[in-house]
């Protein structure tokens, strides 16, 4: 069975594939490498931090004791404007409450017990999501390497005229140019759903600097929170007078009793300690890809409503699903293993992608043994730059210089690759230069 | 209501769509029959998981499918092959796919039409369909969430298809005809 492509946009499209892989394949390695293991966010961050304290639950109470302890270690500075408290979950059973300036884990009772250290959690996040880089730049840069998987995936499928015929043939044990073609093309069609469902959730997370504002630009005069206002919903008006804290005891009891199907798993203080100060209780549903609803609450616990994340516009409920859909976090470990497993062998293809353009000129007989050896340099290079900082994590703490010593470690590989291309090189060509003397 | 217990049927019949493909791609003529059975398998599985559970139902499902796939290609790994045959040796033309050839200038003018030109004119398209949604009534939310998800999506489609258009002439056609078109329609629905 084929598509039945004409045998030039055969040829066309393998070019167009070809042109696009070379260009983006080193940063698409790496964005789908860190991607793949990223998919354990919150078991990463578990293991960072062995002792902090877990629970299965925790009381509205000692949810209420927890906030109030926060914001008094904080009375030396400006109050935060906002307050998040993570709630325990399956994936991750911990209470830790966040302000704009630090975090803590508390115990069930509420009593702040350890600061959060989970610095290697958030590198790898940051350098799956914006490359190490400046926000604005790394995460459109990462959303332009999505949209470009997706045009990998449309030009590999008009490339490949037996797309379906060949679908199970992978020659595996060849050990040769033939295994790695095997190799890329029965990963790359069997992942293909996959791949379009993360490229495409990823280009809409990363690209929302572009798309998200040029909307606000054209439409809401450059403010960009009046044009998600539609989607997430907007702020409530602030109120800087002082006011006591807003208690999230009833607003915790009435999710409970009105919505006892849905778990909370983050209470949010907006302004807190403000007259203007309101509480926000995100909800996971189960059996849905959205990230959850927000429901609204007054500083007393009286309900507003919720968003329509789970029951309002296609668009709202479409916004709401990119992030689980993208990162597999709507099915527990059963789908994040999916998700490692898949995530591998996307990263593979990339992988093997460059490899197969390198034997080719070798068959052509113009190899490139340099551009192999950085190749090969990278693609191991990531992984171990990746120990590496997570060794680091382990053996000097939360405050190690992740940044520097992945790329560091990274350029070292490839160097370390280069220079075993010159030795073999000069071993190669030593006993004719011996002879020549 | 459907029971979110058919959720496991949904994800039996993805596994059984993919295992009666592999049985039919495996055999040497064309089997149409098995061909036709796997297919229905798995599109009745996805009705299902859709009908179970919508998006999510369909994505577990998909997941499947897919992990059964790749557990059959990981089958493969451990069996050895037949005969071995060296690979093809390549002629000049289709070893670098036109790739190597391509002088600088052209590869840099290239990479500006199928990149940044390509994501200004899918923009444009997504600014015109977001008119044109608000102007039908589909409202501010679902207009704001079409450009999110209709830039990621047309850029790579027009960039795909730029790549593959011979002539410099064709391309800037293409790429004009798109955003003109998209110019026309927000006018058209009263953006501007």
């Amino acid at each position: 069975m084929s598509l039945g492509f004409a045998k030039e946009t055969v040829r066309k499209g393998l070019a167009a594939h070809t042109a696009l892989g070379l260009v983006c394949c080193a940063l698409l390695y790496l964005i789908c490498a860190t991607g793949t293991a990223i998919v354990l966010y919150e078991e990463w961050q578990r293991f960072e931090q062995r002792d902090a304290p877990e629970m299965t639950a925790i009381e509205p109470a000692a949810v209420q004791r927890g906030i109030e302890n926060v914001l008094s270690v904080e009375n030396d500075r400006a109050t935060t404007t906002h307050l998040f408290v993570h709630m325990p979950t399956d994936a991750l059973p911990r209470t830790t409450i966040t302000t704009d300036t630090q975090a803590f884990h508390v115990d069930a009772d509420g009593t702040i017990v350890m600061p959060e250290e989970n610095a290697w959690s958030e590198f790898l996040l940051a350098l799956h999501y914006r490359l190490n880089l400046p926000a604005i730049y790394g995460m459109t840069l990462v959303g332009a390497f999505g949209a470009m998987i997706v045009a990998l995936s449309i030009s590999g499928i008009v490339a490949h005229p037996r797309i379906f015929r060949d679908a199970f043939r992978l020659r595996a044990r060849r050990r040769d140019a033939v295994a790695t073609v095997d190799w890329h093309n029965r990963l790359a069609v069997w992942t293909l759903p996959f791949a379009l469902a993360i490229s495409l959730t990823g280009a809409m997370i990363g690209l929302f600097y572009v798309s998200g504002g040029i909307v606000a630009e054209t439409a809401y005069g450059g403010d960009s929170e009046a044009a998600l206002a539609p989607i997430f919903g907007e702020e409530a008006p602030q109120d800087p007078a002082s006011a006591p804290v807003a208690d999230a005891r009833p607003a915790l009891a009435h999710m409970a009793r009105a919505y006892p199907e849905v778990e909370p798993y983050y209470v949010i203080l907006h302004d807190p300690r403000t007259a203007g100060q309101h509480i926000q209780i995100v909800g996971e549903h189960p059996r849905r890809l959205i990230f959850g609803e927000y429901y609204a609450y007054g500083p007393d616990g009286e309900f507003h409503g919720t968003t329509g994340l789970a029951d309002g516009t296609i668009g709202q409920q479409l916004a709401a699903s990119t992030y689980n859909l993208h990162f597999g976090n709507y099915g527990g470990l059963p789908v994040k293993i999916a998700y490692i497993a898949f995530g591998l062998a996307l990263t593979a293809v990339v992988a093997t992608g460059t490899f197969i353009w390198l034997n080719k000129r070798a068959r052509q007989g113009r190899p490139a043994p340099r551009t192999r050896a950085v190749w090969s340099g990278f693609v191991s290079g990531v992984p171990i730059a990746l120990v590496t900082t997570l060794l680091a994590r382990l053996l000097i703490g939360n405050g190690a210089p992740f940044v520097a010593l992945f790329w560091g470690t990274l350029a070292l590989t490839v160097a370390v690759a280069l220079l075993r291309l010159r030795r073999d090189r000069e071993a190669a060509s030593g006993p004719a230069l011996a002879l020549a003397e | 209501m459907v029971s979110p217990e058919l959720i496991w049927l949904a994800g039996a019949l993805a596994v059984m769509g993919i295992a009666l493909l592999r049985m039919s791609w495996g055999r040497p003529g064309r089997a149409a029959g098995l061909n036709a059975l796997g297919w229905a398998a798995l599109a009745i599985g996805v009705v299902i998981g859709g009908a179970v559970a919508g998006a999510w139902g369909i994505a577990v499902t998909s997941l499947f499918a897919v992990g059964t796939a790749i557990a059959i290609l990981a089958k493969a790994v451990f069996e050895h092959p037949r005969r071995q045959r060296p690979a093809r040796p390549l002629r000049e033309t289709e070893a670098l796919n036109g790739v190597g050839g391509t002088r600088i200038g052209q590869a840099l003018a290239t990479f500006a039409i199928a990149g940044p030109l390509a994501l200004v004119v899918s923009v444009l398209f997504a600014l015109a369909a977001r008119l044109a949604l608000i102007a039908a009534g589909a409202g501010e939310a679902n207009g704001n969430v079409a450009v999110l998800g209709l830039v990621p999506l047309v850029w790579p489609i027009l960039a795909f298809v730029l790549l593959i258009t011979q002539t410099r002439g064709k391309q800037l056609l293409l790429t004009s005809a798109v955003a003109i078109a998209a110019l026309a329609l927000a006018v058209l629905v009263g953006g501007f």
